[in-house]
């Protein structure tokens, strides 16, 4: 298991076999055309990137490209069907605002929760993980056993009852789920260093006088990115998807501040005369998980040399 | 014997630990602390002083720690709403849910053993990559959207099955088998996830220990291929799904939430939901503890289970 050259993320990871076969011979033509090759041997990691860029690009740029504000009202609009005339590309809901700037300015609030809750979840994942991993005994024994205690506390409860007692604001969500859903990165990074923390250059690094923190953050953790990255990634979905639950339910993020979860909401009511309302949000929190899991596992198994040639 | 009792043992810092945390949250609320266990449209200043006197909210912190605890499991935490017990209360729903998540658990593997074992069978073959594509797509389903697609089609279209509540109109809680067709859907919509999962889960292992030297050997000694199948390489491959079990039933619990408010269930997810945007401090509370119980508990069953199934992990 040693034996595995372990990948390097400089960006210098060799043509994968299997492209090499694919499109024949060696790495030939240019950086750019190498670039896309390796990109197509992985359509996961490559589908995946792509919509998170495109829904990304959206969100970012809602002012411009959203004709109606999202929180104007236009009764003539009202549970208007999509349609490429009325400039209500996907119709308007039960108050007449306009479905598709509401849909990407949903974007900017469900991305920022997804991504700055997974920021708290590698911070504070890594931290327990390389602590009990690399001290071992009672520190080991001691934050394995919380977290045990916030694995085990199923995570929709812990966040109502955390609602329930500071109130809901999007700054409050984005602590919250990023700390209740650390404990799976803690366990991962601690096996890790575990495993690591033993190696010869390690010893010798601590032969030659340097500190813990020193081995830790300079030989230890680097190692990790690649693992950490692709289970941020992952943590990004299922971020996105407690944020749309919690939200659905009247506990996250509060209207008028569109989220696609509280969008699938206020739709619900009108589902039966205009099923697009619960449609299209719904297609939207589908879509960017799907996104975020594709592009998580294809860079598991595109970083992950034991996988790397079956990854395409 | 020793693992049994040291297994037992584990789970008793695990209870204090979840109930430790409970009861921090409750003490790092902004304000005054007795707002949110005396109703706040009603409280007198001397209600305030009696609830500070009865937590003990000027002792020392273990203190009050003890007199919150007791005062759940004693019954003097009391709904704002109903002015019943909390305990009773999250007890009173709590059968819902656990029948909801069970079955859902439950068919979730049935419907699982084929999946897993056909994609096992040809490991890169057309089944096994479609196992493998639905799982990734299915974890992407929110279950809330999946609920509503059923409603719309089960309910509102074809006027098949019943989209809320828990029995017929003039009932109260169940009703026998008149209630098994409002528990259609939310057990569908439960069951949906976790099976691609175990399906998931059973085909890795499935074709790990197909490769392994014993499964040779059984095929050497001219076994059919039923029988190295179901005696040899299900038993094996059954084990890290028993565990999988282990992390799927806090977030099955967890799911409840969102089901039970969707098809208006009165488990302890909607009462949990409810208590929680009124306000209802005291039910949510008591709630977040008991599922927590209860989510030790079944992992403890779990880990015995393992260690019957496995007698390796005893000897450590």
């Amino acid at each position: 298991m040693s034996m595995h050259a372990l990948p390097d993320v400089t960006g210098a990871v060799p043509l994968p076999d299997l492209a090499r076969e694919r499109f024949g011979g060696a790495a030939s033509g240019s950086p750019a055309l190498r670039w896309l090759r390796r990109f197509g041997a992985h359509p996961r990691m490559t589908i995946g990137g792509a919509i998170i860029v495109i829904v990304s690009l959206l969100a970012l740029l809602a002012p411009w490209i959203a004709q109606n504000p999202p929180e104007v009202q236009n009764p003539l609009m009202r549970l208007a069907p999509p349609s490429s005339e009325s400039g209500y590309w996907l119709g308007g809901d039960s108050f007449g605002r306009d479905t598709f700037s509401r849909l990407v300015y949903a974007g900017r609030v469900s991305l920022s929760v997804g991504l700055l809750s997974m920021l708290i979840t590698v911070v504070v994942g890594v931290a327990v993980g390389a602590i009990a991993g690399y001290y071992g005994g009672w520190a080991d024994r001691i934050l394995m056993r919380i977290t045990d205690v916030v694995l085990v506390i199923p995570t929709f409860f812990l966040l109502i009852l955390t609602v329930a007692t500071f109130g809901r604001s999007i700054g409050l969500l984005i602590v919250v789920i990023g700390l209740t859903s650390w404990p799976i990165n803690a366990k991962v990074v601690r096996g890790e260093i575990m495993r690591l923390r033993n190696r010869d250059y390690v010893t010798a690094s601590r032969v030659t006088g340097a500190s813990d923190g020193w081995i830790v953050v300079r030989h230890l953790l680097p190692q990790l990115i690649p693992i950490v990255i692709a289970s941020a990634t992952i943590r990004v979905a299922n971020n996105i998807l407690i944020e749309s639950g919690l939200s659905y339910l009247g506990l996250g993020v509060q209207p008028p501040t569109p989220t696609w979860g509280n969008m699938v909401t206020e739709g619900a009511d009108f589902m039966r005369q205009a099923w697009w309302l619960v449609g299209i949000p719904g297609a939207a929190i589908f879509i960017v998980v799907l996104a975020f899991n594709l592009f998580g596992e294809g860079l598991r198994d595109f970083l992950d040399p034991r996988t790397r040639k079956g990854a395409a | 014997m020793k693992y049994w009792l040291t297994r037992f043992a584990e789970i008793v810092p695990l209870l204090l630990g979840v109930s430790l945390l409970t009861f921090m949250i409750f003490r790092l609320a902004p304000g005054d602390p007795v707002a949110l266990v005396v109703d706040p449209t009603m409280v007198s200043e001397e209600d305030r002083a009696a609830v500070r006197e009865d937590l003990g909210l000027n002792k020392p912190l273990p203190v009050q720690y003890a007199s919150m605890m007791t005062g759940m499991v004693t019954g003097e935490l009391r709904s704002f709403k109903s002015k019943q017990p909390a305990l009773e209360v999250v007890m009173d729903a709590l059968p819902v849910t656990l029948i909801v998540g069970g079955a859902a658990l439950a068919i979730a593997l049935v419907v699982a053993m084929p999946l897993g074992t056909l994609a096992a069978r040809k490991p890169g073959g057309w089944f096994d990559r479609i196992v493998s594509v639905s799982m990734t797509t299915s974890l992407a389903v929110p279950s809330f959207v999946l609920g509503l697609v059923l409603v719309l089609l089960f309910t509102e279209r074809w006027q098949l099955l019943p989209g809320s509540g828990i029995a017929p109109i003039g009932t109260i809680g169940f009703a026998g088998t008149k209630s098994i067709p409002y528990l259609v859907m939310p057990v569908v919509v439960t069951a949906f996830g976790p099976a691609m999962i175990f399906a998931r889960y059973l085909r890795d292992g499935l074709s790990g220990v197909l490769r392994e030297d014993f499964v040779r050997t059984a095929r050497a000694k001219g076994l059919s291929e039923t029988s190295v199948f179901s005696r040899h390489a299900l038993r094996n491959a059954l084990l890290p799904v028993v565990s999988l079990l282990s992390s799927l039933i806090p977030i099955t619990l967890g799911g409840s939430v969102v089901i039970e408010m969707l098809f208006g269930l009165p488990g302890l997810g909607r009462v949990t939901t409810q208590a929680a945007l009124t306000r209802d401090y005291p039910v949510v509370m008591t709630a977040v503890l008991i599922v927590a119980v209860i989510a030790v508990v079944t992992n403890l069953v779990i880990d015995l289970v393992y260690g019957w199934i496995d007698p390796r992990v005893r000897v450590q």
